[in-house]
């Protein structure tokens, strides 16, 4: 029993860190109507940075997290204009391409400022793990579940509550009627990309001592795409409970299948959804116009 | 008559032989500096591991260079390529040190995956190459160009069973290995000597891919199989020492772990912290050695980047040291009027080949070098185990074999 049990809090955490990167993907897509392939990217770097406030500047957990979250969501909207903005009328293909390029740049340009050496980040909540019916949980895995959960439930009530959140959500559903209504459409994509830059930074912050900081953490992208499509694609809390399959799938996998491709299992949720059910558990099916 | 037409063909046949002579001394090619490949993990996730192997390389490069280079008449000029930590990458780098720069040796890798795939191409050019990797397949492949300078992983597996079960006095042991050429050939050199000498098999065996993070799965599994210890064979130092971490994490680190040479590298520790504390290590080299001239390849090394060196970096000092021994042997330089000459590119790598089998007796920070007739140049390894103030040395293994010659 206790077995299963660790298994199911370790693919829990695992899963939210996805849920985390996943939901910054799906919020671009929503605004903006592009898959952003630099996710991954900007989810190492918010990690480099939390580390260099942590250890390099010695500020408090709460401070570095906070000045972390400011500094990325500024990264956020310069990547908006330089990778999204002059390109948004070239068509999605060539501003997917834009956001790779942004990815390959990131993630060569961390060499460069913080060395080649992976850098340990220290547990954000230390102490013993804690004991639950045999099983093991980290305070580490207990925080990235909290948070994950509090910015589920912030981000329900800042869109639905408030003004800004309501001018958001309505540029996503049709930037030229928001226009009509007196939305400045690109100011609401600044804060799109503002926001979903922040939450990744949370997520590498959270990533980061569970893995530790190294330009690797970007591969979180892919188990990320899958969460957003197995959660449904564009759907806020179908990229939590995507996030929640895919870390469950693959643990539960590598145990009980073969550990050997444990990203495999991954995937294979992925193709199945694909096939069975392309809008995923969240997403609706959308009839074409002729 | 008789003695006209001997008399001309005497001349003529000097002639030839003066022209042979004159063609033969117009083969030697001027030279400024003698050029060495090394296929190095400059970028990617394992670029860490490649700057220790470069540290490594250019201690010993800048000693020799500065007693002169070769002979003491020809600098060595180390041109670098970025493989990327990957297959393909170690592709490219090889193809634009032969064909951008024309380096006359090069080193491959130290990760087996990698070495694999730059075989054939070695094997075509027929370049000199020192590796790093320890798969036994490495071994058999029988590519007469490429030479090793580690312990190779049948002899570590046979050293890792045995103080598994004579060292430790374990009989339920789990393996938990890398899926990639090198864990798996290490497992299974493990795993053979295991039944051979003792008639045990492991009561589990634990796979994972490259860069996985969570072990959570692997660790279970482990601890549900019953096994009082686990054999460990990991490529990358960055995984083992997430896989250290978890295991303290998950309540199991009463599991005496013995891992192979990644899991007491810098790096691993670094990553690991105090969770690496009391496991041990087949490692090629020890900071606890007790080797003069370890000790003192230690020092210079402290003094030169102010660290202290392990296994990433000795082996390429150790690969520079084999070859510089090989090429001074191989008679490929010579000197007139001031002038450095090489012999013809392919015969020079003929000859370095050559003398690279005849190695002898060469002291190195991996010990006495000798080339077998696997081309194996290392041929001990030393027990280790992590302690909090750095390796608690256990005991050295030597096994026998068979010169080239």
């Amino acid at each position: 029993m206790n077995t299963v049990l660790q298994l199911v809090f370790s693919g829990i955490a695992m899963g939210f860190v996805y849920a985390l990167c996943a939901l910054g993907i799906v919020l671009i897509y929503t605004s903006a109507g592009v898959v952003n392939f630099a996710q991954g990217s900007l989810v190492m770097l918010g990690a480099y940075i939390g580390v260099t406030f942590l250890t390099k500047a010695g500020l408090p957990v709460i401070w570095s997290v906070i000045g972390c979250a400011i500094l990325m969501g500024f990264v956020g909207v310069v990547f908006e204009r330089i990778a999204y903005y002059p390109l948004r009328d070239q068509g999605t293909t060539i501003v997917i391409i834009s956001t790779i390029g942004v990815s390959v740049f990131l993630n060569d340009g961390v060499y460069v400022l913080w060395g080649r050496a992976p850098l340990f980040f220290p547990p954000l909540l230390g102490g013993p793990p804690l004991e639950l019916l045999g099983a093991r949980i980290p305070p580490q895995n207990i925080a990235i579940a909290a948070i994950t959960m509090a910015l589920l439930l912030f981000q329900t009530i800042f869109f639905k509550r408030t003004w800004l959140g309501r001018k958001m959500r309505a540029v996503a559903q049709d930037q030229d009627t928001a226009a009509l209504m007196g939305i400045k459409v690109p100011r609401m994509i600044d804060f799109t990309f503002a926001y979903s830059t922040i939450l990744a930074a949370i997520a590498g912050i959270f990533a980061a001592p569970l893995f530790f900081v190294s330009p690797a953490i970007a591969q979180i992208l892919s188990k990320a795409f899958a969460s957003t499509v197995v959660g449904g694609f564009g759907s806020i809390p179908g990229a939590i409970i995507g996030g929640l399959c895919v870390g469950l799938t693959e643990t539960f996998a590598a145990y009980y299948l073969s550990s050997a491709y444990r990203d495999a299992w991954a995937f294979l949720l992925l193709i199945l959804f694909l096939l069975v059910r392309p809008q995923g558990i969240f997403g609706e099916i959308v009839a074409e116009k002729v | 008559m008789q003695r006209r037409l001997i008399a001309t063909l005497t001349a003529a046949l000097m002639l030839v032989v003066g022209l042979l002579g004159t063609v033969s001394a117009e083969k030697w090619i001027p030279v400024n500096e003698f050029k060495i490949g090394k296929v190095l993990h400059m970028t990617g996730d394992v670029a860490l591991t490649g700057e220790k192997q470069r540290k490594g390389l250019e201690l010993i490069l800048d000693e020799i260079n500065a007693a002169g280079g070769i002979h003491g008449v020809l600098p060595i000029k180390v041109i670098y390529e970025d493989d990327m930590g990957t297959n393909p990458g170690a592709i490219a780098a090889l193809n634009k040190l032969l064909y951008d720069h024309e380096v006359v040796v090069t080193f491959a890798t130290v990760r087996s995956t990698m070495v694999h795939a730059l075989a054939p191409i070695i094997e075509e050019e027929e370049i000199p190459a020192i590796f790093g990797g320890s798969a036994w397949s490495l071994s058999e492949l029988r590519n007469p160009w490429m030479f090793r300078v580690r312990c190779d992983d049948r002899t570590v597996g046979a050293a890792m069973a045995k103080f598994l079960v004579e060292g430790l006095g374990h009989e339920k042991i789990a393996a938990l290995h890398d899926s990639d050429a090198f864990g798996s050939g290490g497992y299974q050199e493990t795993s053979r000597a295991l039944k051979e000498l003792y008639g045990i098999e492991p009561v589990t065996v634990q796979k994972y891919a490259s860069g996985t993070k969570d072990y959570t799965a692997q660790w279970m599994a482990i601890r549900d199989s019953g096994a009082t210890a686990v054999f460990g064979w990991g490529t990358r130092s960055e995984d083992d020492g997430i896989i250290l971490r978890q295991r303290k994490e998950l309540g199991l680190d009463n599991l005496d772990l013995v891992g192979s040479n990644s899991y007491s590298t810098g790096t691993t520790k670094d990553i690991a912290g105090d969770t690496a504390y009391g496991i041990y290590s087949l490692a090629d080299f020890t900071l606890s050695t007790t080797d003069p001239y370890q000790q003192d390849y230690i020092r210079r090394f402290e003094e030169k980047w102010g660290e202290k060196p392990d296994g990433d970096c000795t082996w390429t000092s150790t690969g520079l040291l084999v070859f510089v021994d090989a090429i001074e042997r191989a008679d490929v330089i010579k000197v007139e009027n001031g002038q450095v000459y090489m012999r013809p590119l392919k015969e020079t790598r003929e000859r370095i080949r050559d003398a690279l089998r005849q190695t002898k007796d060469l002291q190195t920070p991996l010990g006495r070098a000798n080339c077998d007739v696997w081309q194996n140049m290392v041929h001990s390894i030393n027990v280790i185990q992590v302690v909090p103030d750095g390796e608690r040395f256990i005991s050295s293994v030597t096994v026998d074999f068979e010169p080239y010659q």
